[in-house]
């Protein structure tokens, strides 16, 4: 791959990228996966929501730091994917608790809801379907991996907390790793003149 | 026709030269990106990099738009249809020079005679 390949390659994905802006999240699955801390009532909510805050200076970090692209077409981005399946997950929590539902069959309702979404959709807003459908997927995934601590992370068993802990050490993992790559091909991009 | 060295000569040195042409392949890739981003990817100074856009916005090549995000002042850049049909044929004809230099043998010098 020469430079301007590469140039290209982190260009088109730069839009999609999140890097750190994982870690928030991941840590909030790394909180829950202690497992029997009751510290206050709704502890489990008000952390998440501060994850989800801290998504925002983070991000503002990056466009500080490596600045903005807008992708060649608009769609419906890993960012709004991931926000999606949070909120998405946090929304469901609520409904099936005031309808009695299992989370399990909601989380798969909302995954079949968001994907009838997707292909109502216009294409000019969901630009690559498949990209988009595999990002949206793994929002609903990641809803419904978020259910399964949130029910009562007070009370988590076992295997609960092997699985939160290891979704948590999956998302930070992941964002350090998008993190590094970027940093060291941009480094490596900016050493070389970019051509 | 012209040998493959000698169509490299005439290759369009806006374009060309490697700054400008790491620019422009940045920005092939996306719809616009910040002057931040550009400077960062390039490593190139502030100084050069504006140069570098200006003489590309008064070729036509790229459009460049001026805004604030919140207090800052931000400079958004993207190409023109012009200069994204520019961008794509000047790799078509990199590719094709590169092919037809891959190709190329020396031509066979005559047997010196009277030897």
């Amino acid at each position: 791959m020469t430079n301007l390949d590469t140039l290209r390659h982190v260009t088109r994905l730069f839009p999609i990228f999140l890097g750190l802006r994982l870690l928030p999240v991941g840590a909030w699955f790394l909180l829950v996966s202690l497992g029997g801390m009751d510290w206050f009532p709704g502890w489990p909510h008000l952390a998440l929501l501060a994850a989800v805050a801290a998504i925002w200076p983070i991000h503002r970090w990056y466009q500080e730091r490596y600045g903005t692209v807008e992708p060649e077409r608009l769609s419906f981005g890993r960012n709004w994917a991931l926000l999606a399946g949070v909120v998405g997950g946090y929304l469901a929590l609520g409904l099936g608790a005031a309808s009695g539902m299992r989370p399990l069959m909601l989380a798969l309702l909302l995954i079949v809801l968001a994907t009838v979404a997707l292909f109502a959709l216009p294409r000019s807003f969901t630009g690559d379907r498949r990209t988009t459908a595999m990002f949206l997927a793994a929002a609903g995934l990641c809803g419904l991996l978020l259910l399964i601590p949130f029910r009562d992370p007070t009370r988590l068993g076992a295997v609960g907390r092997w699985f939160s802990l290891s979704i948590g050490l999956l998302l930070c993992l992941a964002g350090w790793i998008e993190h590094y790559s970027l940093a060291r091909a941009v480094r490596r991009l900016g050493e070389g003149d970019g051509a | 026709m012209p040998e493959p060295f000698e169509e490299l000569t005439g290759l369009d040195r806006l374009i060309h030269e490697p700054a400008r042409l790491a620019i422009l392949t940045a920005l092939s890739a996306c719809r616009k990106a910040d002057f931040m981003y550009l400077l960062r990817l390039t490593g190139l100074t502030r100084g050069n990099l504006s140069t570098h856009l200006t003489k590309l916005e008064d070729a036509g090549l790229v459009g460049i738009e001026k805004r604030f995000v919140g207090r800052k002042p931000n400079t958004l850049v993207a190409l023109t249809r012009r200069g994204r049909t520019a961008v794509e044929r000047h790799w078509q004809r990199l590719e094709e020079l590169r092919r037809s230099t891959r190709a190329w043998s020396p031509p066979e010098e005559p047997e010196p005679d009277g030897r």
